[in-house]
């Protein structure tokens, strides 16, 4: 059990505070066991030493006699109460007594929302007036709506009693009363029970006071909308604005505009789409060009001539080689397939440029075969 | 004061607007009041209203969803108007106005400065290559389109002419214009993929995600979702979103304090 006053003695009382001050704890233990031992009203025979405290400290201690004879005066005593630590509630603010009072009185009970109220607790019937500790409200989370100020007013307390007073604002229009106070004592009257230490603590209530806070009757702030630019007007779709089909159109549009094109100018145009169509033919086109590099003149051998007929005729018929030979051309061009009529056209061509090749004498000019291969081109590319 | 607002927003709804040109002169009015927050708001909600029951019945357009969207956010809702801006982009995911009021309001989102909500929350960038050229989609497109016309003229010219060069030149062309397609309907589909996802978008601050389908669970992030959150719808039970925040989180919100975009 720890205690708050020791000493029911007053002279022991106050060595064991000195001492304590002093941070002798061989001496305090000592008149506390002396004080204990003897009582209130007999002094210790500390004079004559116990055995176990040493001269030099006992020396110090009979210095200090006197100033701890003053502090345990009538004058300066004050009532003794043991207030166990044990069981103690949390706050406690070291009240002792039996059946303890408590009052709370508020003014004004009607206040702006800036304004302050005083709030004046009185604690009576205590035992120990002078031990009370001045209870910290801004702690409590009761009074949490409340910003708390201690008031400057003080005023001797009556005997027996301890008055705190508080200056609160209301942290909010919407608080209406000022809550109720619980203040804890100790009943030093009550038995502790070990099972239950908190049985001698008792609670002293307060009730709840209404208070009413006025509303400031502010004139509504104006706001202005905070418009971006881009949202200073509606928006409007683009004059321009194209739906999807006609995305799909141009995409279709152009391949049958070039097939339309390509139509129309074969019907309106139809040698020069024959000439297409030579131009197509590569084979055609190489031979028709060999053909007219070739030289003209009646001396002129028409072996070239014969070369590229046969060159043209196999690139043109897929033959799988050159066949000059009249004959042999004729067979291979009618195994492929080839069209009676085109066949003896290209066997008979062949047999003038052989006629033309081995014959003592010029039969025909070198100029005039080379026509007639062009024209053999142009006949099998369908030309006229 | 407050009679007074009642009794005006009372009178602005009962007066149908049911058509664009009535939505625009709220949106003026609104404007027009706007040096009054109080004044201007019913403007503002019974505009967005009324370009919202335009857009339902299919009066559907770039400037409907923007204006839709921007008066929601001059009337003071954020969500509302982040998720007007995606409905639009669901129909034109290439609108470089619609996307940028999308930017825009996102960046009004007041994330917390504690916990990792704005890490967690903060949508990430959609940008695709293309939005680095200095034209829009649509005219790459109809760029697209030219190059493919090009392409078979040269070809039918190199049919007419006989050349085979020009045919190669058109085939070229047509090759480059088809794979220019191809990438543009690519990217387009992507992108309405992205827009087109079952999206919730907060509407009242303070929503927290947690790891169930009820206040009792714990919460998953610390801090609180603002308004205008966007977040991934993935199943909806009992009154709560199952969502994914774009930092990949995944919880629950009460569907309640969210606006969907649907």
């Amino acid at each position: 059990m720890q205690r708050n006053a020791i000493f029911r003695g007053g002279c022991g009382k106050s060595v064991a505070i000195l001492a304590t001050l002093l941070k002798y704890p061989r001496q305090t233990r000592f008149f506390k066991k002396e004080g204990r031992q003897l009582g209130g009203a007999q002094q210790p025979e500390w004079n004559a030493g116990p055995a176990r405290c040493d001269r030099v400290e006992m020396q110090f201690i009979r210095g200090w006699l006197v100033v701890a004879m003053i502090l345990s005066s009538p004058a300066v005593g004050r009532a003794e109460v043991d207030i166990p630590s044990i069981g103690q509630p949390v706050p406690f603010y070291g009240a002792a007594g039996k059946n303890v009072r408590v009052e709370a009185n508020v003014e004004p009970i009607e206040l702006g929302p800036n304004d302050f109220l005083t709030l004046k607790l009185t604690i009576s019937r205590l035992d120990n007036a002078s031990d009370v500790r001045r209870p910290e409200l801004g702690e409590l989370d009761a009074f949490r709506d409340f910003q708390i100020d201690d008031d400057a007013n003080s005023e001797p307390d009556p005997p027996g009693q301890r008055v705190f007073r508080y200056r609160l604002r209301p942290r909010r229009a919407a608080v209406t009363a000022v809550p109720g106070f619980v203040f804890p004592y100790f009943d030093p009257t009550l038995e502790q029970p070990p099972d239950r230490p908190d049985f001698p603590f008792r609670k002293a209530r307060t009730e709840p006071i209404a208070i009413r806070v006025r509303k400031t009757e502010r004139p509504l702030q104006i706001v202005p909308v905070d418009v971006p630019s881009f949202a200073a007007v509606p928006a409007v779709d683009s004059a321009f604005a194209i739906p999807d089909w006609v995305q799909w159109l141009a995409l279709a549009m152009p391949p049958a505009l070039a097939i339309g094109i390509c139509v129309l100018w074969q019907i309106m145009n139809p040698a020069g789409a024959r000439l297409a169509r030579r131009r197509r033919s590569r084979a055609a086109r190489s031979a028709l060009k060999m053909l007219n590099d070739l030289p003209r003149r009646a001396s002129d051998d028409a072996t070239p001539v014969a070369h590229v007929i046969a060159a043209y005729l196999a690139e043109r018929f897929d033959l799988p080689g050159l066949y000059i030979t009249p004959a042999d051309l004729g067979n291979r061009l009618a195994e492929l397939g080839v069209d009676a009529a085109t066949a003896a056209s290209c066997e008979e061509f062949m047999r003038a440029v052989d006629a033309a090749r081995f014959a003592p004498t010029a039969i025909e000019s070198t100029a005039a075969i080379i026509r007639d291969a062009e024209n053999l081109v142009r006949h099998l590319e369908g030309e006229p | 004061m407050s009679v007074a607002v009642f009794i005006a927003v009372a009178a602005l709804g009962a007066a149908p607007a049911t058509t664009i040109a009535d939505a625009d002169a709220e949106y003026r009015a609104g404007i027009a009041a706007a040096t009054d927050s109080v004044q201007a708001r019913p403007h503002f909600i019974r505009a967005a209203e009324t370009y919202e029951s335009d857009w339902k019945v299919g009066i559907r357009s770039p400037a409907t969803a923007r204006n839709m969207a921007q008066c929601r956010y001059l009337a003071g809702d954020l969500g509302g108007a982040i998720r007007d801006y995606r409905l639009g982009l669901r129909i034109f995911p290439h609108d470089p106005d619609l996307r940028a009021g999308l930017a825009f309001a996102r960046e009004q989102v007041a994330y917390s400065q504690v916990g990792d909500v704005a890490e967690a929350a903060r949508p990430r960038d959609t940008h695709t290559p293309l939005d680095r050229l200095p034209i829009s989609f649509a005219w790459l497109e109809w760029a697209a389109i030219a190059l493919a016309g090009c392409a078979w003229i040269v070809l039918a010219r190199s049919w007419i002419v006989g050349r085979g060069g020009l045919a190669l030149f058109g085939g070229l062309l047509l090759l480059t214009a088809a794979t220019a397609g191809v990438l543009l309907q690519w990217q387009d589909r992507r992108l309405r993929a992205v827009w087109a996802e079952p999206t919730a978008v907060v509407s009242a601050s303070g929503v927290e995600l947690r790891t169930g389908n009820s206040d009792e669970y714990p919460k998953r992030l610390e801090g609180r979702l603002p308004a205008g959150v966007e977040m991934k719808v993935l199943s909806e039970r009992g009154g709560w979103l199952h969502v994914e925040l774009a930092g990949g989180a995944v919880g629950w919100v009460p569907q309640g304090r969210t606006t969907q975009v649907q």
